[in-house]
């Protein structure tokens, strides 16, 4: 059964608009993610949070390396382009510390299974895959969350969720089930792909303008309005929710943070264009964790680190 | 556990509901202003100075001097940039029909993905370094080379380094963005059935408005015109960061594309229907690269007057199969890798020849012409100069199968073939083409027209 929330939670966000928020967010850029030499540059690098041990990993494909960093925003080892382990484009954490990553050869993507130096410990390959997915699926990003495994075809909108041995649990195809046909396929995709504590899958369509909610039964919820002003939706990009259950959310084009309660009102952003520490120029991928927010960003910027406080 | 796939039809009506208008972004005109714009450009209302002098958070600031300036109240940083974001003309997967021309975070081996009639942007990037045979010295194919060197700073994409100006003109390298072709304001219409175009300007003109995309082939009717194919600049146009005299002379071309255009091409070919006056468009920037006189004007022949002809030339691309075998019948001719213009601005026609199911396979004709395109990707591609195939080598295939560091044949491994390229970059440069489809030594693809193989 699936209840729909999906016309109050619309209407909720319409009716935000004309109201003042009622909490603000209290930011204070921290630092830029660094190695011994300084920053780290990169280009729109994908992040994954590792919950015990409070370290995130950073997925720079154009580098060929994923690079680890301490709590403190220094890098504390790097791996890349070994056997077994070349063109990664995602990674996730497994609770005890070992990695998925998910590699891309020869046009297609597998998931490998790692220790956390990188050292590849055999092939993980999902079983009782529905036939519909077992063509036309070529996930790019990998996610574990909710003692569950998380595959996404962000292009196509199609998700795979697996328990942590990979046996299918559920999927979705969310292109069909929105009944986009033609154009309206073709256009959508998903920019921002993320999976809360909770096991919420949590997407962005930016020629919808909207960021979308799945509930582990099911259930979907959007919000976004479009348009340039605050607490509106230009292109829409990462989402990530905090452990307070607010939902943050990038604008590749504002340049800005977006934050919304968990009810989906807008509280407030954060962030402007700039090319220098403290701004930010086209953020995309993000996380949210320990009061820090996370966020990958275009021009050689890297990753930026943000303390963020909810009133 | 038992799989089950989650049902969300009743709430996809909903959502489509709401969202009918988001996809209407270009659709052949002009977006909505703050798509790309701010209005007043004050940022939770502090307006003010440059972010250097006091912080304060406006979206664009005027040329603060350690970062190119983003007048124009552009939320982007420039032009380009603006265009490529993640999830509008930029990703880092392209999917078939998306209208990706940028593939980002592109590792060493991995080909750019976009696979759109004009290219993917991302070859910009792709330096290939090889060693030939006969040299203990490296050689490059430079990025630099592959393609149009559209400024767009998020994606680190600088202007020319060797070109101070288009190629055949002045237009300066400095100001080359994605806007310098396609108008962004999209002014240009057709207006007609028979491709009239129009692009009121001064305030006393008039026209119909734009209510679809042209570039599929839709027809403007009488109450609404049709965007010119893929938004291209008009006669007159010339973006207003542009200073000097480099308004366009010439409308953009007349052509239909198929909806569905960013693919391999493994089984069938993407045939976009080039009508007519690509060459003359491309003139408005290479404005002494056209001909259509050979021989009265000694270039290569390209232009709505360069007819293959009865001649040796018209006969030759309908027969040529691959290297050393001529044995082709006009019928299924056609290679998207060699395009040519159908000599017509009969867009009903043209858009029953923009299939991508390989229906409509049949060659040239009396009236088909030469045109840039013909030979050259408009974006970018795998080769110097925005070639279509590689032509800094003899060969395309080598026993049979493409030059590569990573071919079996020791020979298809040779630097001066491969040129750095895996396999797999090879095959995608020709979108996904099998080496059998061409010889087992293939030459060079302008013997489709030249026969000299």
């Amino acid at each position: 059964m699936i209840s729909i929330t999906l016309a109050t939670a619309l209407v909720a966000t319409l009716l935000q608009g004309a109201e003042a928020p009622v909490a603000k967010v209290q930011v204070s850029y921290l630092y830029d993610l660094s190695d011994a030499t300084g920053p780290i540059p990169s280009i729109w690098a994908s992040l994954a949070w590792d919950e015990e041990r409070g370290e995130l990993y950073v997925v720079d494909t154009r580098a060929n390396e994923v690079q680890i960093f301490n709590q403190k925003g220094m890098e504390v080892f790097n791996f890349g382009d070994v056997e077994g382990l070349t063109n990664v484009a995602s990674v996730a954490v497994l609770p005890g510390g070992d990695l998925l990553a998910l590699v891309w050869v020869d046009g297609q993507s597998r998931v490998v299974r790692a220790n956390f130096r990188g050292e590849v410990k055999g092939d993980w390959v999902p079983s009782g895959v529905p036939e519909k997915f077992a063509k036309d699926f070529l996930p790019g990003t990998v996610v574990v969350a909710a003692n569950k495994v998380f595959l996404a075809d962000k292009s196509r909108m199609k998700v795979l969720v697996t328990d942590l041995e990979g046996e299918v649990e559920t999927s979705h195809d969310f292109a069909e089930a929105m009944k986009l046909t033609g154009k309206k396929a073709d256009d959508a995709g998903m920019s921002g792909f993320s999976v809360d504590r909770e096991g919420n899958i949590l997407f962005t369509v930016p020629t919808m303008f909207l960021a979308f909610v799945v509930a582990p039964d099911g259930k979907l919820d959007a919000f976004g309005v479009r348009g340039s002003a605050p607490g509106r939706f230009n292109i829409v990009g990462g989402i990530a929710r905090d452990e307070g259950g607010n939902f943050f959310v990038t604008d590749q084009l504002r340049s800005v943070v977006l934050v919304f309660d968990s009810k989906f009102n807008f509280i407030d952003e954060f962030g402007f264009y700039g090319p220098f520490p403290g701004g930010l120029c086209s953020p995309l991928d993000l996380v949210v964790a320990n009061k820090k927010v996370f966020v990958a960003q275009s021009r050689e910027r890297g990753v930026s680190v943000f303390n963020v406080r909810i009133n | 556990m038992k799989v089950r796939m989650t049902q969300l039809a009743l709430v996809a009506a909903t959502v489509l509901g709401f969202a009918t208008s988001a996809y209407a972004f270009h659709e052949g005109g002009v977006a909505y202003c703050e798509g790309c714009h701010t209005m007043h450009n004050s940022y939770a209302g502090a307006s003010g100075a440059s972010y250097a002098a006091t912080g304060s958070k406006q979206m664009t600031v005027n040329n603060p001097g350690n970062y190119i300036s983003y007048t124009y109240l552009l939320q982007g940083s420039d032009q380009s940039s603006t265009c490529l974001k993640s999830g509008c003309h930029a990703n880092s997967a392209a999917k078939a029909t998306s209208k990706v021309v940028f593939t980002t975070g592109l590792t060493g081996g991995v080909p750019p993905a976009s696979y759109t009639p004009g290219g993917d942007f991302a070859y910009l990037t792709k330096t290939y370094t090889y060693t030939p045979t006969y040299s203990t010295t490296a050689s490059s194919s430079v990025g630099d080379r592959h393609g149009h060197n559209v400024i767009a700073l998020d994606l680190t994409l600088a202007q020319d380094a060797t070109l101070i100006a288009a190629p055949g003109g002045t237009y300066p390298r400095a100001n080359l963005t994605c806007i310098s072709c396609h108008d962004p304001h999209g002014k240009t219409r057709i207006v007609d059935a028979t491709g009239t175009m129009e692009s009121p300007r001064v305030p006393t003109d008039v026209s119909l408005p734009i209510g679809a995309s042209g570039s599929y082939g839709e027809e403007p009717t009488a109450d609404f015109a049709v965007g010119v194919y893929r938004l291209l600049g008009g006669i007159g146009y010339q973006p207003k960061s542009l200073s000097g005299s480099f308004a366009f002379a010439a409308d953009p071309p007349i052509a239909v594309a198929p909806s569905t255009y960013n693919r391999v091409e493994t089984t069938y070919d993407t045939r976009v229907a080039y009508g007519s006056g690509m060459s003359e468009w491309c003139q408005n920037c290479h404005t002494n690269i056209h001909n259509d006189t050979y021989p009265g004007v000694l270039r290569h022949p390209a232009g709505n007057s360069a007819t293959l002809g009865a001649a040796t030339t018209l006969a030759g691309y309908n027969a040529y199969v691959m290297s050393g075998d001529f044995t082709g019948d006009v019928s299924t001719a056609y290679s998207s890798l060699i395009p040519f213009e159908e000599g017509t601005t009969d867009r009903a026609d043209l858009v029953l020849n923009a299939v991508i199911d390989g229906s409509k396979t049949q060659g040239a004709d009396s009236n088909s012409n030469v045109m840039c395109l013909t030979c050259h990707r408009a974006h970018a591609t795998g080769y110097d100069s925005i070639t279509r195939w590689e032509n800094r080598t003899e060969f395309l295939t080598v026993d049979g199968e493409y030059p590569a560091s990573d071919a079996t044949a020791t020979e298809a491994k040779y630097g001066q073939f491969a040129r750095g390229k895996t396999k797999a970059e090879a095959k995608a440069a020709l979108y996904g083409r099998e080496p059998s489809e061409f010889a087992y030594f293939q030459r060079s693809l302008c013997n489709k027209c030249h026969l000299k193989d």
